[in-house]
């Protein structure tokens, strides 16, 4: 790929704190204008390889570029092309969304802040609420202002630390409507996120890191066999069952807990394959069922079982 | 020049905003106001009478105002130290690093609201002392130079709580951290006379800077002699210019 349609590049990467390395080399690049999304559980380090790049944090080894800038030997110009989105909402709580908005904007040496806050806060839907304080907000509108906030100096990249962790489903929904809205601007976008689903829905490459490495990278479509589409939780009345259940589904991605007499299930989501579940259970004792949203685990739990499976 | 017309509209938005958030947290304002204020009255009227014998000077009032004021903006110091690591634990620290302005601008912004609280004590502190019977033959232009002197003293306290803010791992442990500044006019002769400590004491509390700030501000307000104005100027310079250097790379640092 050309040098200048590279927004973010990233290559042998490694970080320690203290004596535990939390990266242990990490590749990636990613083209102007895309979105990519970076998965990982809690602790993976994904808040560790944003803060690298976004020259907070030096690392052991490796280099780190943000437009062709060093992260870490030319931070200042590498800091005009980005803007970070924190994985907790960086506000002033005292102040207005609106005065907040001019306040960056004046610290960015904006042509015109008010305007440009106006703007801000008629596409983020917070015109309304533009005089409240934000320590009014609810956790969604603090975060749309967060990032409202993020886009004032028109960055060419913006990093989102986790945007919809702690959302609930229907600010969850609004936030991915956001990030879809951005692509639109011609942004590049680098996101991550604990859920598959949110990759899935809003990455145009999705690396997943375990353990220190990026263990897998690929196109939504590339993945598509990884990608869980929710998993099916049974709870069962006696250990019997549970165990005869498990006996049926071999050869599926299965957990069981014994104490809890439960039995998770990852599935594509689609109603074939619960009902075939279903089906083949229907003589069993099961109490109650659910379905939950893919998380990295189940991700895991498929890798691993493939690769048994071969 | 540029560069120095921005730094300058930065400082002008910084202080913009600890004037804002002096506003809308008017209670944390009031107890600015209130402590030194029940300082005052303790000193007065719990330890005025048996002081005021012992001294031999029956106005143990005139002889602790200069004390008072030190020991309020030391109190006050805490304040600015959790406002600091508050900003950072809310992530506001980590988005304006991440930003290209003049970095440690946003110190002044905290200074700034710190200079107000200070100044409201001040103006508290010396009104009520005033009703309260407190009479100085100083004059103005005596008055004019303490007051310059004791908000230099403010703006050195402010320094070091900037830093303790800085260093603290969150708001709770930063406002111990500015704690113990709240003491350091004890360890001068602003509450008794250094003579009447035990003699390892007394070397400690003769040299420290904040007996030379004390001991300017009490002689020019109750016209004493054996001071000196420039050596408590240079003395809050000094460690006003060291703690914002400190608090400047603390804030623009990158992390190991
Ligand atoms: N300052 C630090 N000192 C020591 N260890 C740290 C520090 N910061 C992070 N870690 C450790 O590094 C690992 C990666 O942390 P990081 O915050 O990057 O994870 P994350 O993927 O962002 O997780 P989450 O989903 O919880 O936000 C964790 O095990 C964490 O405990
Ligand atoms: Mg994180």
């Amino acid at each position: 790929m050309n040098e200048r349609e590279i927004a973010v590049s990233v290559r042998g990467l490694t970080k320690n704190y203290g004596k535990s390395q939390v990266l242990k080399g990490v590749d990636f690049e990613i083209p102007k204008g895309s979105v990519f999304c970076l998965l990982g559980s809690n602790g993976a380090g994904k808040t560790t390889i944003i803060h690298i790049l976004t020259t907070r944090l030096k690392p052991n080894a490796g280099e780190a570029r943000i437009c062709g800038y060093d992260a870490v030997k030319q931070p200042a110009k590498a800091r005009r092309h980005f803007s970070l989105t924190g994985q907790y909402a960086a506000v002033d709580e005292l102040l207005t969304a609106r005065e907040n908005l001019i306040m960056i904007g004046r610290l960015f040496h904006i042509q015109n802040p008010k305007q440009k806050a106006d703007e801000l806060l008629r596409r983020f839907g917070l015109t309304a609420d533009a005089h409240k304080a934000v320590s009014a907000y609810s956790g969604g509108m603090r975060r749309r202002l967060d990032i409202a906030m993020s886009l004032t100096a028109d960055p060419e990249i913006i990093f989102l630390d986790e945007p919809t962790t702690g959302l609930d489903p229907q600010n969850r929904l609004e936030m991915w409507q956001i990030v879809r809205e951005l692509t639109k601007s011609g942004i590049t976008i680098f996101l991550t996120t604990q859920y598959l689903d949110e990759a899935e829905r809003l990455a145009d490459t999705i690396a997943i890191l375990n353990d220190g490495k990026i263990v897998k990278q690929g196109t939504p479509e590339g993945l598509k066999s990884l990608i869980v589409g929710s998993s099916l939780v049974l709870y069962f009345e006696t250990a019997a069952d549970l165990a005869k259940a498990k006996e049926r589904l071999d050869g599926s991605s299965l957990s069981a807990d014994n104490d809890a007499l439960t039995l998770s299930i990852t599935t594509d989501g689609r109603m074939k394959a619960v009902a075939e579940i279903i089906d083949r259970l229907s003589d069993l004792s099961v109490t109650q069922m659910e379905q939950k949203r893919a998380s990295i685990e189940d991700v895991f739990l498929q890798l691993v079982t493939k690769e048994a499976n071969q | 020049m540029k560069r120095f017309a921005y730094a300058i509209g930065d400082c002008l938005v910084l202080s913009g905003r600890g004037a804002k958030h002096i506003m809308r947290r008017i209670d944390t304002l009031i107890t600015s106001a209130i402590l030194p204020i029940i300082f005052l009255l303790l000193f007065k009227y719990l330890f005025g009478g048996a002081m005021g014998i012992a001294l031999g000077d029956e106005s143990y009032l005139n002889y602790v105002l200069p004390g008072i004021l030190l020991m309020s903006f030391g109190f006050l110091a805490s304040t600015t130290a959790t406002a600091v690591n508050d900003d950072m634990a809310k992530g506001l620290v980590a988005r304006l690093r991440s930003m290209p302005v003049a970095r440690p601008v946003f110190i002044v912004g905290h200074i700034f609201a710190s200079l107000i609280r200070n100044s409201l004590a001040l103006i508290c502190v010396v009104g009520l002392a005033l009703a309260l019977g407190y009479r100085s033959p100083a004059t103005f232009t005596a008055w004019l130079c303490a007051i310059v002197i004791l908000l230099l003293f403010a703006l050195a306290m402010t320094s070091i709580a900037v830093v303790m803010g800085f260093a603290a791992s969150s708001p709770d442990a930063a406002s111990a951290y500015g704690m113990p500044l709240m003491f350091l006019p004890y360890f001068t002769g602003a509450f008794v006379p250094i003579e009447t400590m035990p003699q390892a004491l007394q070397v400690f509390c003769a040299r420290q800077p904040v007996n030379t700030v004390w001991k300017a501000i009490s002689g020019l307000t109750l016209g004493g002699e054996g001071y000196s104005i420039w050596a408590a100027i240079a003395w809050c310079a000094v460690i006003t210019i060291i703690f914002l250097i400190i608090g400047g790379l603390l804030f623009s640092r990158t992390e190991n």
